[in-house]
């Protein structure tokens, strides 16, 4: 067997296994008219960064998601550049806020998270990049990179909209890079 | 007799639970509504 080309009955050795460089932590379906979703059980000392993809379902209005972690509600730093699909370019930016804003977006399309989020079980600051995506033809697209300036050991995080409004299916999934 | 609690704020998901938030909840989440910024159209 040659990794990472599996056959049928081959036997899953430890040097293969140990190979796989990413893991399904957690998955969560966002239930119905929910302006926030917590989900624990996220991070833990087995990965010391993760990415989290929201994709699928839907929203009752368009903006960003909100992210906090754990009960953390100050020293967030964070940072975009974002365009519209006509072009141009603005920044966006949060300094020592409440939350990383705009760390994701809900639409009447679909709700959306891409981000990748360093060390946030270890007791030192926690990292994220991200996109920011527009699933909408009024919609802007962005990337950022921010951190949470404290030193908490953290095992999990919120997803919340602005505004009241709500969110109605769709899946969240945490996947641990492999140490 | 019955009580009816329902005070019509949004609701908050924790895993699989689903429920009005608290006063606590619902504080927080006006915080992080009064701290974000809608982002506007590039220019």
């Amino acid at each position: 067997m040659s990794y990472p080309v599996f056959a049928s009955g081959d036997v899953l050795n430890a040097s293969d296994m140990n190979g796989v460089g990413m893991w399904l932590v957690k998955t969560q379906t966002i239930g119905t008219a929910v302006s926030s979703v917590t989900v624990t059980g996220a991070f833990s000392a087995d990965y010391e960064n993760y990415r989290i993809v929201v994709s699928g379902g839907s929203a009752s209005a368009d903006g960003g998601l909100t992210m906090t972690l754990g009960s953390t509600a100050a020293g967030y730093y964070y940072s975009m550049i974002y365009s519209n699909y006509t072009g141009g370019s603005a920044v966006a930016a949060v300094n020592n806020g409440a939350a990383w804003t705009n760390a994701g977006t809900f639409t009447t399309n679909a709700n959306t998270v891409v981000m990748d989020i360093l060390r946030p079980f270890e007791s030192d600051q926690t990292a994220i990049c991200g996109t920011y995506i527009g699933v909408n033809t009024g919609g802007v697209n962005g990337q950022y990179g921010g951190y949470l300036n404290n030193t908490t050991s953290y095992t999990a995080f919120t997803l919340a909209t602005t505004g009241g409004a709500t969110m109605t299916g769709g899946t969240i999934r945490v996947y641990g890079y492999r140490n | 007799m019955s009580m009816d609690t329902e005070t019509n704020r949004p609701k908050i998901q924790i895993d699989d639970l689903v429920r009005e938030m608290t006063d606590e909840e619902y504080a927080e989440y006006e915080t992080r509504n009064a701290n974000a910024e809608p982002l506007p159209s590039a220019e």
